[in-house]
């Protein structure tokens, strides 16, 4: 107990290590985690649109098309258009063809737009999807006007002029689509934030994802795990120096060992509650009892990691590079940075949710009592062997 | 430094077969949907009409949907209860009276449950009931305009309800056909691995980075602050000292970078040119990351700072998602990357950039890193 | 006092100490003595039971070390080569510290005087890195002597301090051997041997290969060579060219 009063004393006292070890990595993640979050918010295709028809219907088109957030139109001549495809400048290209409004008209609706591709174009789907949605509009309000006018012609209900009819079911038609569609949908995620785990639905967005998602606790585990086997160097220049010496006394080296650990986790727990504060006050992320717990266990994980990697490092540069890329590989798999999980399970890889990044990640994963079970397991192992390095190669 | 062997070992290998790994996964999604193994989404039907039928069986019927996910019918509890066990992406629940008021022109949105698991195929579901909603709209107007037109000229109830049932049948197959109005065309003249290519440049780049970063922190760790007291006192200045660990930095790098490049170059068989671009890449980052150090003097700042850098250039210099899809502020930072220079001078896109202009960035970095130092020296002669 | 009976270590296929065997009697001051790399240090870290030996055995008054490691770690004080100390903690905080790995509490007062004993206790509030190497290698031997062990073990405790701090320490160790305390002390300066040591052991390439008083090592020398030494540098050479000559 007196050791670790000493130890956390000691911490306390030097303000830059102190600040270094909760600020620092608190910047870098919400640094980074903006970065990507407002960036992924941003995403969006590039495409040129060619206007071969110049009608009143390809402008209404092209002019809802530039309103698409997730779309940027580009409008341009075909050569032009060609060029920017070949230099992969956009991702595709869409040719409103000459004679697509009266086609429209005509009913004839078969290859009125051109898409150039090539290999690279991955995000044409999107635009495809868009565009046809926007044509089956202007498209279904010609036919349901066509129809009246042929219903009340067959039916001997007119009674004033036919264009007068039609333009009336044309504008009716299209006004149902003021001020919204009438059929959207709006996305929620589950939300498990009561005793009985009973999903709430948190409405994150409206009619649309703007985050789906958060990037700020993958990063914190990278950034974590980083700053937490730093905070260990001490370890690598006093197992030469002071250990010897703690060996030949009565308590030991352990005593110690244990101390300096439990002061070093206190340390990163306060970092820890900065983080989740300043995250809950920025509503960046949601922040339960058990998401708590897990990155605490993350921590006290990777500070046994720590000590393994500084038990085995010769020297003070071996041990920061090797934590440096031990960190950033398991992270990178891990999941911290983008979900390679899922996208592993979507090529039916494998996945890796026995990584510590998924405990965290995933707020214990679907079978929470065996991710503790292992995350306990490869802990006390971690420890252990760690410890056993430190008694024997002194 | 070569004592270490271990650790040099473990830092060429493990970012090259990582980075490596990742990039071809990253590829093989890119590359063919059918790759992609389906995966599952629960529908909940809580209004059970006709149309909410044709809803449902425009989505089964859709193949480019179909091909991503599996549909099945639940209950609301049975389908929350899979969802909390990551068995499915998401849930797609329809309203009670869902129709009436779709008919009546009364906005019932449909709901969308993701699952925070699986942000991709979530986010891929949503895109794909958005457009659907937009079909169904489509339809749903014009069989509303009819609907209302009939109505208010007192037709019998019989013919309103032929026109209504033909109108039905009419739209739902039109929003079925969208797909006849594009025709796609593929340029055959453009680069045939052009994503193959993309990945293989990003990750050599980031591993030539964290390459250059390791290396620095090991160079580092041989010079204590004695020996540096002992070194200054035969004359050896920080310049001195900055310059050679430069030497031994790119020397190192320049036959890491090629013996790594070589692959690249036959594989997509390239031109000497590419060695250039090559050779002004390590100089540069190799310049680069002796300028972060002479600026961080503290060996865990490196260490983190470097990493972070590193992060950011590959994330903004579009290097991850090419910048083509960025959003256009976050592409004019990309810009003033490293990351991004680097990607420019290798990617071909009908102009070659100039090596020229990477080498001149290196150098300009390297010039100020020596003026920092020379000043650092002068103060520590004058006190 | 200490039995070292038949001490083999080895590191991987390197023989470090090859079959060391000697005793140290109860209030001697016992010099070991020998060219860098015999296993000095290694030799002595297996006594402080930091490591343990391949083989052999090793006992402190009748108690098996490599048995009673803890029982006997009470017993000792190691003295490490190495500056064993906290350079940003000052004299003060060092020694409390180091207070907390006795068994029993110990007094800060106690600590306070064996600083006097020293001579340091005008540094007692200084922080460890402002003080000269000889400061630094004074309080290292106080922190060993906290717990008041009957045996120290000093690992070259003088290694590259000035003359004066260096007479200070040898006048205070034979006080601590006046006052009953056995010291196993290592050195390669045979003059300080010479004033400090009652027997001195010679240990070349991981063998003992003389224990005795100087008088018998200069005896050995008469006999062998027919001269006696002119000079500390004279004897010194010789032992460290005997081979595998021990008188126990």
């Amino acid at each position: 107990m007196n050791l670790l009063l000493i130890k956390l004393t000691d911490l306390f006292r030097h303000p830059v290590k102190l600040l270094f070890y909760t600020v620092i990595p608190i910047i870098s993640v919400f640094l980074l985690g903006i970065l990507l979050e407002e960036g992924q918010r941003g995403i969006k295709v590039p495409i040129a649109l060619v206007d071969e028809d110049e009608s009143e219907f390809s402008e209404l088109i092209l002019k809802r098309m530039k309103g698409e957030e997730r779309i940027q139109i580009i409008p341009a001549q075909i050569e032009e258009a060609e060029k920017m495809l070949l230099k992969h400048e956009v991702d595709s290209v869409f040719i409103i063809k000459d004679g697509f409004q009266k086609q429209l008209f005509e009913g004839k609706e078969d290859s009125i737009v051109d898409i150039l591709l090539t290999d690279a174009s991955v995000a044409y789907g999107i635009v495809r999807e868009a565009i046809a949605a926007e044509i089956l509009r202007l498209s279904s309000n010609i036919q349901a006007a066509d129809w009246v006018e042929r219903s009340f012609q067959d039916l001997g209900i007119l009674k004033s002029s036919p264009d007068d009819l039609w333009n009336e079911a044309f504008r009716y038609t299209d006004g149902q689509w003021e001020p919204e569609p009438l059929m959207t949908a709006n996305f929620v995620l589950e939300n498990v934030n009561n005793e009985n785990n009973e999903i709430n639905e948190s409405v994150i967005v409206n009619n649309g994802i703007e985050n789906l998602y958060s990037p700020y606790i993958g990063i914190w585990t990278f950034f974590a795990m980083l700053v937490t086997i730093l905070s260990l160097d001490w370890l690598v220049k006093e197992k030469t120096s002071l250990f010897p010496r703690m060996k030949s006394t009565a308590k030991g080296m352990t005593g110690y060992l244990i101390a300096s650990i439990i002061a070093i986790f206190v340390l990163h727990l306060i970092q820890l509650f900065i983080f989740i504060g300043i995250g809950n006050y920025l509503e960046k992320f949601i922040v339960n009892i058990s998401l708590l717990g897990w990155m605490a266990i993350y921590i006290l994980f990777s500070l046994s990691i720590g000590v393994l990697l500084a038990a085995y490092a010769k020297n003070i540069g071996s041990f920061y590079l090797i934590a440096a890329i031990f960190s950033f590989i398991i992270s990178l798999i891990g999941g911290s940075f983008f979900p390679v999980d899922e996208l592993l399970k979507m090529i039916n890889f494998g996945y890796f949710q026995w990584l510590p990044q998924q405990w965290v990640i995933q707020n214990g994963g679907p079978a929470p009592f065996i991710s503790i079970v292992h995350a306990v397991v490869i802990i006390f192992v971690t420890w252990l062997a760690a410890l056993r390095r430190l008694q024997e190669n002194l | 430094m070569l004592q270490n062997w271990k650790v040099i070992c473990l830092l060429i290998f493990t970012p090259m077969l990582v980075l490596s790994g990742i990039g071809l996964i990253c590829f093989q999604l890119l590359k063919t949907e059918s790759a992609v193994h389906p995966f599952s989404v629960a529908i909940v039907d809580q209004d059970g009409t006709e149309e909410t039928k044709f809803f449902i069986q425009h989505l089964l019927d859709s193949d480019h949907i179909t091909e991503l996910a599996n549909f099945q019918m639940l209950e609301i509890n049975a389908a929350k209860d899979l969802l909390k066990k990551d068995e499915i992406a998401s849930i797609i629940v329809i309203p009670e009276n869902f129709s009436e008021n779709v008919r009546y022109g009364i906005n019932e949105p449909l709901t969308v449950i993701g699952n925070p698991n699986r942000p991709v195929q979530s986010m891929l579901i949503f895109s794909l009931l958005e457009s659907a909603t937009k079909f169904i709209s489509a339809a749903q107007s014009a069989i509303n305009t009819i609907y209302h037109f009939l109505t208010e000229e007192n037709i019998s109830r019989e013919i309103i309800r032929d026109h209504y049932s033909r109108s039905l049948l009419h739209f739902g197959l039109f929003t079925l056909s969208r797909g006849d109005f594009f025709e796609e065309t593929k340029l055959e003249n453009f680069h045939k691995d052009h994503f193959l290519q993309f990945y293989s440049y990003s990750f050599y780049i980031l591993t030539i980075m964290i390459w250059t970063y390791g290396l620095v922190i090991l160079l580092k760790q041989k010079t204590s602050s004695s020996l540096s007291v002992r070194l200054e006192s035969r004359g050896m200045t920080s310049i001195a000292i900055s310059s050679a660990r430069f030497i031994v930095l790119f020397l190192s790098l320049f036959f890491l970078g090629i013996a790594l490049f070589l692959p690249l170059y036959f594989y997509f068989d390239l031109s000497a040119n590419n060695f250039l671009a090559i050779i002004a890449i390590i100089f540069t980052s190799a310049a680069f990351i002796t300028f972060i150090d002479s600026i961080i003097s503290s060996d865990k700042g490196f260490t983190i700072f470097g990493f972070l850098l590193i992060m950011i250039g590959a994330f903004a210099g579009g290097q991850i998602i090419p910048t083509l899809y960025l959003p256009e502020w976050l592409g004019k930072i990309g810009e003033f990357t490293l990351n991004y220079q680097f990607m420019e001078l290798l990617i071909p896109k009908g102009e070659s950039s100039s090596f020229l202009s990477v080498l001149a960035i290196g150098l300009v970095m390297l010039f100020i890193c020596l003026g920092f130092q020379s000043i650092k020296d002068r103060r520590r002669v004058l006190g | 006092m200490i039995h070292v009976n038949g001490i083999y270590k080895s590191y991987g296929k390197k023989q470090i100490l090859k079959g060391v065997s000697f005793h140290v009697k109860r209030g001697e001051v016992f010099g070991l003595i020998g060219p860098n790399g015999a296993g000095k240090s290694t030799l002595l870290s297996i006594l402080a039971t930091i490591t343990k030996p391949s083989s052999g055995t090793i006992s402190f008054q009748e108690m098996n070390v490599l048995k009673n490691s803890k029982a006997v770690k009470s017993m000792i004080g190691y003295v490490p080569q190495d500056i064993g100390l906290w350079e940003d903690l000052t004299v003060e905080e060092n020694m409390i510290f180091w207070s907390k790995f006795s068994e029993q509490p110990v007094e800060k007062e106690h600590l306070f005087a064996l600083c006097q004993k020293v001579r340091l206790e005008e540094k007692w509030y200084e922080k460890v890195a402002n003080l000269s190497g000889g400061m630094k290698r004074k309080l290292n031997i106080a922190v060993s002597l906290i717990h008041n062990p009957e045996i120290l073990l000093m690992d070259e405790p003088t290694v590259g301090i000035d003359l004066e701090s260096k007479l200070e320490i040898n006048n205070y160790i034979q006080d601590l051997a006046k006052q009953g305390k056995t010291v196993l002390y290592t050195t390669h300066d045979l003059r300080e041997i010479m004033h400090l040591c009652d027997r001195i052991g010679v240990l070349n390439n991981g063998e003992i290969t003389f224990v005795g008083t100087i008088d018998e090592a200069k005896e050995m020398m008469v006999k062998e060579l027919r001269t006696p030494p002119k000079n500390e540098e004279q004897l010194l050479l010789f032992l460290l060219a005997m081979k595998s000559k021990v008188k126990r």
